[in-house]
């Protein structure tokens, strides 16, 4: 069974003013998500992974994500297999 | 907290999570552009099904709203459909749709369609643009 919680490292400006560059962050894996949430999830096509907040549920285990930085960053869809966690303390 | 944080992180070293704006985090899905355009037509029906004459309070506050929806939902639509135009769909994407460009550009025009006007026929016609890219879209997905 893997270890719920895992620490990030924040890089970029996307989610400003909630998250500032350098800012660590506390994820939990074992937790549902719901809309209003900070998640890490991971990125389909590279080898990275992204911190968005859900604002819609769209679909059966489908979100979809934003930034909060107003006008950075576009609106997503991410699915249940991509979400690694929750964020629960920063 | 930070400083926990921070302390751990000198231990082992924490990966980063990217909260880039100009980074294309490569998480695309039509889906959010279908139930745009279902929810644009949605509206243009139940506008119809309001009552033509002698109009309530609630009747007049509905239909504002349907239409305060509908236009959202189109533009939403329409910024769905951009995202994957401009960050997915790829020149080999082209090569293998050749007509793509054509719908992603009709598509669009629809939207904008929708947006102006209550019209059942247009909003069908978005409905099965967006099927379409959506079908071109996990087509392109598929290995």
């Amino acid at each position: 069974m893997r270890f719920p919680l895992l620490i990030f490292k924040v890089s970029g400006h996307s989610m400003d003013p909630t998250l500032r560059i350098g800012q660590f962050v506390l994820v939990n894996r074992w937790v549902l998500v719901k809309v209003g949430d900070l998640i890490v999830a991971n990125d389909t096509q590279r080898d990275i992974k992204v911190i968005k907040r859900i604002t819609k549920e769209v679909g059966r285990g489908k979100w979809k994500v934003e930034s909060d930085n107003e006008g950075h960053g576009k609106p997503r869809v991410v699915t249940r297999d991509q979400i690694i966690g929750k964020v629960i303390r920063y | 907290m930070q400083s926990l944080f921070r302390l751990i992180d000198k231990i082992y070293q924490a990966p980063l999570v990217y909260a880039h704006c100009d980074i294309p985090c490569g998480i695309y899905d039509p889906h959010a552009a279908q139930l745009a355009a279902k929810t644009v037509l949605t509206m243009v029906q139940k506008i119809k099904d309001l009552p033509q004459k002698e109009k309530t309070l609630a009747d007049k506050n509905n239909f504002v709203r349907m239409v305060h929806v509908k236009e959202d939902h189109a533009e939403l639509c329409k910024g769905e459909i951009l995202i994957l135009w401009t960050d997915y769909f790829k020149a080999e994407h082209l090569e293998k749709f050749p007509d793509l460009h054509d719908l992603v550009w009709k598509t669009t025009k629809l939207c904008s369609d929708n947006k102006r006007a209550i019209d059942e026929a247009k909003a069908q016609e978005l409905v099965a643009a967006v099927e379409k890219i959506a079908e071109i879209f996990e087509k392109s997905k598929a290995k």
